[in-house]
């Protein structure tokens, strides 16, 4: 029961903010500050673990406002995505382009939303968000540890292959191999294939 | 390594951006399977703790996202709903958002009214069918608690007036539009008429 009152509570809080970056994107201010002050310390967490560096941390941020504002990256929730989740991904792509020196990523921003994969997404829809964390964490496990480490960095950035194996003390190549296959167990693990 | 295993572990390097320098793979179902990844690793991003970011962004956003003429509109013969809008809209922020670091009024006069804008220092006056009496210039003060008023500049009817203000947080103060000769004050302080004023707080 108690539960089920949860999932009840986060698809309500889901449905809100999934409302509200809808109202931001057609240019209500009100309901950008309302997104501003549910989602603007997270999100700022993620720039500045990435970036590592306040002042580039605090462009990219409002960057990712302007971006929902501006419509250059649009959510829509029929595809199940959670709003938080989408805010977090496109946050890190940001922080990872402006690491990178990038200005902007070079797909086409206006129809990113519409490549995503269904399948994983209505897959992510039905799975409640702890639950999805409590799986990959798991799958992670399950990796050889080197590997799975070096994924974890690899995911926040600023990593090469040439780094990462030098970290584990292994040749490229070895270093190369492991990655790869690691991800596709992770694939497998997660239940995509 | 199957193919298709091949193209997912490719998409997840491309996602983790382990791709080679030119990883630059058009293709759209690679980027939906770059996509899908950024997506299945997301749970990651939850462990990061919040930070919160200082008021200054906002202050940026905010100003990044006014539209220029809003205020315009609003003003143009509705003084009232306007000061109303604006003061609805002041009390929301701060609602919101407990002390905002942007702030807005009206220096309302008979000559027309002056919009106020004021982002951390900096302070902005949109002049609002504004006319003033010939041969006269309006002058722009900014008076501090115990002192002499300063002057920050003359006010052209026709365009937007920027300063920076030096004005220590939590500090009140008065702004205060005069009428002087052409060219301003010849002394240095308000000789003629103050046509209106309004008070702020920069937090």
């Amino acid at each position: 029961m108690d539960h089920d009152a949860a999932r009840t509570g986060a698809a309500l809080a889901r449905a809100e903010l999934a409302a509200c970056l809808a109202r931001v994107a057609a240019r209500d201010p009100q309901a950008l500050a309302e997104l501003y002050q549910r989602m603007s310390a997270k999100l700022f967490g993620i720039c500045l673990r990435i970036l590592g560096e306040r002042a580039a941390a605090e462009d990219v941020l409002q960057e990712v406002f302007l971006a929902v504002w501006n419509k250059a990256d649009r959510f829509d929730s029929a595809r199940g995505i959670s709003p938080v989740t989408w805010l977090a991904v496109l946050a890190r792509n940001r922080a990872l382009d402006r690491l990178r020196g990038q200005k902007t990523r070079r797909f086409s921003a206006l129809d990113e939303a519409a490549e995503i994969a269904d399948a994983a997404l209505n897959a992510e829809a039905l799975l409640g968000q702890a639950q999805d964390r409590e799986r990959l964490r798991e799958c992670l496990r399950g990796l050889d540890a080197r590997a799975g480490n070096a994924i974890r960095d690899a995911f926040f950035g600023g990593q090469t292959y040439q780094k990462l194996a030098a970290q584990a003390g292994m040749p490229l190549a070895t270093m190369k191999t492991l990655i790869r296959r690691a991800l596709i167990q992770l694939k497998y693990c997660l239940g995509h294939d | 390594m199957t193919e298709e295993e091949d193209f997912w572990a490719e998409a997840g390097e491309a996602a983790l951006r382990l791709g080679e320098a030119g990883e630059a793979n058009h293709d759209p179902g690679f980027a939906q399977a770059r996509r899908e990844w950024e997506v299945l690793l997301a749970p990651l991003l939850e462990e990061v703790a919040e930070v919160a970011p200082p008021p200054l962004v906002w202050a940026r956003l905010q100003a990044a996202t006014r539209p220029a003429r809003a205020q315009h509109v609003l003003l143009r013969g509705h003084r009232w709903a306007g000061l109303a809008f604006l003061a609805a809209a002041a009390i929301l922020v701060f609602s919101l958002l407990g002390p905002a670091p942007s702030q807005s009024t009206v220096i309302a006069s008979q000559e027309g009214d002056f919009a106020v804008t004021l982002e951390l220092r900096t302070l902005t006056l949109t002049p609002e069918k504004v006319r003033l009496p010939a041969g006269k210039s309006a002058e722009l003060w900014l008076i501090l608690p115990g002192e002499k008023p300063r002057g920050l500049g003359l006010l052209a009817v026709g365009q937007n007036f920027t300063t920076q203000i030096p004005v220590p947080q939590n500090t009140p103060m008065v702004l205060a539009i005069s009428l002087e000769p052409p060219g301003g004050s010849p002394t240095g302080l308000p000789t003629g008429p103050v046509i209106g004023e309004a008070k702020l707080t920069p937090s």
